[in-house]
């Protein structure tokens, strides 16, 4: 339960704050990727409708229930709902959590190579495949470097709202941009580094008739703008009374994509830079996240002027806005353990002890990190329904009232549509992915000992399931409630 | 670059930027109307 002294100082402390928490790994090295493989312009439109349709109104649900509620997801749902749909709070936080476990070993990665790159390991003539499997297979170094991850979160977490998680967002959210504009500049006066932007920004208008440009703007919505994780609900918290919903979505949201965009104008020219040719920097984008990231750009980052600078600029980018991503997990755990009367520092030094011996099979093996990728990434869809039948349970109008009565902006509508839409754009992404698992794997993809199996993911989530509805009761009655049922006054004035 | 892609690029950063500004600048009404739901 927050405090009274627990909000943010500004309101440019809770925008930076939150842009801290959208803004992570996947806005630098899944993005570029995305949109290069997706026809480039086409997919910057859709992207841009995603946005606004998916994620604009996730975040607005996501406000309004944690500005109101002043409890974590747990609690949200049952003030919001009711105590029969705490579990659902249940499950958004626990989807949530298990993320933590490993992106505290991903955030690890990058604070690895940062190091890599200061000290001048990254340098010409490096087998970078080599560097990433002997790291990546040293479980005494993936361990340590998580460690160290999850303890400077938790080190932050602890400093409380303002001194800790704003304070330091107020450095790291400024410190991405400019290096990421520095990176792009610099960049961009390389040879062959336009054809990155001329390929980013191609302008193939027949690509928005593509189902699949379409399918991959939603997921790269859903997943990117942290909007359905109930980090936002989380940060909502410590909103100030007359905070605002409306214009504070579209600035979180419009912030990230833009964010994404200008990491796509820095990545793209930058494969494209470094590549031998235009076929190696073609292939070098399909080689995934972690390899475009540890292997390719490794590689090649030396073959620049000033190359093994570059990394390290880079890689601090990489691990600084995993960080900030990493931060908004811890708090959400720590604001739900509040909840059941734990102290804030308890709580942080609980989640932390938890997150890096939970995380510890992830760093061991790469193929577990994959496996709870997938797991839980997709998870994250169906925490996503879980908000939007919280609407449906108030009534849509009531909620976009309340919302309203929080706004700046009047919030028209259209709300009302995007959050019908909600369950069909979930089925239809969620049924995309499924099926998609199942091309993957055509005579195994029911087998739950599968790394990326449909099968696996369906047994981890329905014994998460089956946890947090038995345990509904006990979550119920163990939360403590706030003080000012804000809720209910407001409804009351519904 | 070709002129097309220019025109998506400065079309695409005027969109994403453009709406981070304009929502940015929105400031608290001095007097709220609660009837405009």
């Amino acid at each position: 339960m927050a405090g009274q002294n627990d909000n943010w100082s500004s309101r440019v402390g809770f925008i930076l704050a939150s842009m801290g928490m959208a803004f992570g790994a996947g806005n630098i090295w899944r993005f570029p990727r995305v949109v290069a493989a997706n026809d480039g312009g086409p997919f910057l439109i859709a992207f841009f409708v995603a946005t606004v349709v998916w994620a604009v109104p996730m975040l607005m649900i996501e406000m309004i229930m944690g500005k109101t509620t002043r409890q974590g997801t747990i609690g949200a749902f049952k003030k919001f709902v009711g105590p029969r749909s705490t579990w659902m709070g249940a499950w958004i936080g626990f989807c949530c959590i298990f993320i933590m476990f490993y992106y505290s070993v991903v955030t690890g990665w990058a604070i690895r190579y940062l190091t890599y790159g200061v000290t001048g390991v990254i340098r010409k003539g490096i087998d970078s495949e080599a560097l990433w499997k002997h790291f990546t297979g040293s479980p005494e170094q993936t361990i340590f470097f998580h460690f160290i991850a999850i303890g400077i979160a938790a080190f932050i977490i602890i400093g409380g709202v303002q001194k800790g998680l704003e304070r330091a967002n107020k450095i790291i959210v400024p410190s991405i941009i400019v290096l990421l504009a520095i990176l792009m500049v610099w960049v961009l006066t390389k040879p062959h580094a336009v054809e990155g932007l001329e390929y980013l920004f191609r302008p193939n208008l027949a690509g928005l008739l593509k189902a699949k440009v379409w399918l991959n703007a939603f997921t790269q919505a859903a997943w990117s703008v942290g909007a359905g994780w109930g980090l936002m609900l989380t940060y909502a918290v410590y909103m100030s009374e007359h905070d605002d919903i409306g214009a504070n979505s579209f600035v979180i949201a419009l912030a990230d994509a833009g964010s994404s965009l200008l990491a796509a104008m820095g990545i793209l020219p930058l494969v494209f830079a470094v590549s031998p040719s235009r076929e190696v920097a073609l292939q070098a984008l399909q080689s995934g996240d972690t390899g475009l990231t540890f292997i390719y750009l490794a590689k090649f980052f030396p073959n620049l002027p000033a190359g093994s600078l570059l990394a390290g600029l880079f890689f601090l980018a990489l691990a600084i806005s995993a960080l900030a991503s990493l931060l908004s997990m811890v708090e959400l755990a720590v604001l739900n353990l509040g909840d059941f009367g734990i102290n804030r520092r308890k709580a942080a030094l609980i989640t932390a002890a938890g997150a890096f011996i939970l995380g510890i099979p992830s760093a061991w093996s790469i193929s577990f990190q994959d496996n709870q990728d997938m797991v839980w990434g997709v998870g994250l869809l169906i925490s996503g329904i879980f908000f939007a039948y919280a609407v449906y349970k108030n009534g849509i109008d009531n909620v976009r009232g309340m919302i309203n009565d929080s706004s700046w902006i009047h919030v028209g509508k259209w709300f009302n549509w995007c959050v019908i839409a909600i369950p069909v754009i979930f089925i239809i992404i969620f049924g995309w992915w499924v099926f998609q698992a199942v091309t993957w794997y055509p005579d195994s993809w029911w087998n739950p000992w599968k790394k990326l199996s449909p099968g696996t993911m369906v047994l981890q989530w329905s014994l998460l399931i089956m946890a947090v509805i038995l345990l509904n009761k006990w979550f119920s009655k163990k939360i403590s409630l706030t003080d000012t049922d804000l809720v209910d006054e407001i409804k009351e004035k519904m | 670059m070709s002129s097309g892609a220019v025109i998506m690029m400065v079309l695409m950063l005027g969109v994403y930027f453009g709406g981070f500004i304009y929502f940015s600048l929105r400031k608290e009404p001095k007097k709220r109307d609660s009837t405009r739901k």
